[in-house]
């Protein structure tokens, strides 16, 4: 499901990088009706929202739907928030030793990153500002993927 | 997963064992087939945290683990004295537990007959000793620190930290001989010390002067600014970012681009180095030098390198679990490699014939290269398999491995000086206690 969801934004942000806004929409909305098996706070949900205003062209609905998307992010940063931490280390597995040894400080610093993405993909939505990329995989990922092949494709 | 590699693989726990499960042991262990049996499939056990809040320490290392084994599958299996068998890895949920972890290595070694064990090591590694003395099981750590005198079927056979950091000073030294200052910072606590040491050998190798004692940092900084400003002020042409946890490595080196510092970075690991980038500039990064290559490198593919199809291994690792790669979805792998190597060049699973087959002549084809069995002086027994190790440089926004550096040539060098600097430091396994 996960994997279609992106294969579908990324084909909404090919085709706005083309300024087939038409297309764009469709493969937005396609991807948007697959969003609404997500939760309310799932990412996803308002990252394809927001994308599906960038691609509409009605002005007063985009304007609407992209007040939606705003308004489910703090949701978003609530889950970000009380959920597991990323996972921040990939290459030694020396780190495995400091995590468990320093897991309150790890897990702070992962916390910071991670909420400090969910800003940025806030102010990504709002204005077009870029977004780096994400960490590891999921949801939170996946709407940063999205969120960033439409920025690559504006 | 496809239906084969399914029916070759066997998951136990997280739940411990029940009473059925206890008795389950017993019996195992009085009637299942011992390790060595000449028929089926030659089991390999997987002894890693599957759950629990280190979890991703060893989930993406089962995966590599079973990508291994289904691609050796489909090849024709492993070839014992003639035969080709199927392989099957049975994996334990040890979550990072000793006890747990003492009590999956019975179950695997008494119930499943597996011929090898492949652990993560660490804390889980005192739970399991006592079942490997006792029944002279082989096998595996990621750890090299769980080394020592009295573990002589214990092997680390893929990351020997810190030692292999000596190649990126090396490297550099040889190919930028105008960097010729240097200051280092690292986490005060006994896991930032054995980098830190082995740095400064390398650096008093290459003729680098250090500008300033090791900048030793709390683990629970979370403003770097006066730290970055302390190592850039006698104006250093490299600053070496040890060993650091990579969750310090980003802030620091935005204090380094917020603060001017455009010479020459040099890390351990750069974990996201995408993100890295993202927070500075691809100038600010472009050089930087470190150890661990991202598995999409062509350099991967050229001789010398054991691993199989590494380019393909971690293409078809990420189709099957988007953003799950990190290390030990390579070192089980490669270890799993170096074992079947030998249980074929020994005709036989049976767990002292591979080892023997591992230690014949003392050299031994590490994954980035040749290598020899090595750590007498380190660790009080020479079971670590220590070789060449890459050199990697961010070019052009990629990671690049610029060249696979003899560790033990190094180290034939420069023995002693390292041995100084790791007791200096107290870091030598007689005083590690």
């Amino acid at each position: 499901m996960a994997e279609v969801w992106l294969g579908l934004q990324r084909r909404g942000a090919g085709a706005l990088q083309r300024g087939a806004r038409r297309r764009a929409a469709l493969w937005f909305r396609l991807a948007w009706a697959l969003a609404l098996t997500f939760r309310r706070d799932d990412p996803r949900r308002a990252a394809g929202l927001a994308l599906l205003a960038r691609a509409d062209r009605q002005e007063a609905r985009a304007a609407r739907r992209l007040a939606r998307a705003l308004a489910l992010w703090p949701g978003v940063m609530a889950r970000l928030e009380a959920g597991p931490a990323p996972q921040t280390a990939r290459s030694s597995a020396f780190h495995l030793r400091m995590e468990v040894r320093h897991r309150a400080a790890c897990e702070a610093m992962a916390r910071r990153e991670v909420m400090d993405l969910g800003r940025r993909m806030e102010q990504a939505m709002r204005s077009g500002a870029p977004v780096p990329p994400p960490m590891g995989s999921g949801p939170l990922a996946e709407a940063c993927h999205a969120l960033r092949a439409a920025q690559r494709h504006p | 997963m496809s239906g084969r590699a399914r029916n070759r693989i066997r998951q136990f726990g997280p739940g411990g064992l029940s009473r059925r499960g206890v008795l389950g042991t017993v019996l195992g262990a009085l009637f299942a087939p011992r390790a060595g049996a000449a028929e089926g499939p030659v089991r390999i056990g997987f002894l890693g945290p599957l759950s629990g809040p280190v979890a991703a320490w060893g989930r993406p290392g089962l995966d590599g683990s079973l990508l291994w084994a289904e691609w050796v599958n489909a090849a024709g299996g492993i070839r014992i004295g003639g035969v080709a068998r199927p392989v099957e890895i049975v994996a334990f949920d040890d979550q990072y537990d000793p006890a747990r972890a003492g009590a999956g290595a019975r179950r695997l070694i008494r119930d499943q007959g597996v011929s090898f064990l492949m652990m993560l090591g660490g804390d889980s590694w005192p739970g399991v000793a006592p079942v490997a003395h006792e029944t002279g099981m082989l096998c595996s750590t990621l750890l090299p620190s769980d080394l020592g005198p009295d573990t002589p079927t214990l092997i680390a056979p893929a990351e020997v930290h810190p030692i292999y950091n000596v190649t990126g000073v090396d490297w550099l030294a040889r190919n930028r001989p105008d960097l010729n200052t240097a200051v280092i910072c690292a986490q005060d606590d006994v896991f930032g010390l054995p980098s830190v040491a082995t740095y400064l050998a390398a650096f008093e190798a290459a003729g680098i002067e250090m500008l300033d004692e090791p900048l030793l940092f709390d683990p629970a900084t979370a403003d770097f600014a006066p730290l970055v400003t302390r190592m850039l002020a006698r104006g250093p042409k490299i600053v070496c970012l040890d060993t650091c946890y990579p969750g310090y490595i980003l802030p620091i080196c935005e204090q380094l681009f917020r603060q001017g510092f455009r010479g020459q970075i040099l890390s351990c690991t750069l974990d996201f180095h995408d993100r890295i980038q993202a927070a500075t500039s691809a100038e600010f990064l472009e050089g930087t030098v470190f150890q661990f290559p991202d598995f999409d490198d062509p350099a991967l593919n050229g001789g010398g390198v054991n691993f199989p199809r590494p380019n393909e291994f971690y293409a078809e690792y990420n189709r099957r679990h988007p953003g799950g790669w990190s290390s030990v979805s390579w070192q089980y792998a490669a270890t799993l490699d170096l074992w079947k190597a030998a249980a074929e060049s020994a005709g036989s699973e049976d767990p002292g014939a591979v080892l023997a087959a591992m230690k014949a002549g003392g050299h031994l084809a590490h994954v980035f290269g040749p290598a020899e069995w090595w750590g007498e002086e380190f660790f009080g027994i020479s079971n670590a398999l220590v070789g060449n190790w890459p050199v990697v440089e961010i070019a052009g926004g990629k990671a690049r491995v610029r060249e696979f550096v003899s560790v033990t040539a190094w180290y034939d060098r420069h023995g002693p000086l390292l041995i100084r600097h790791m007791r200096a430091l107290g870091q030598m396994w007689d005083q590690r206690g």
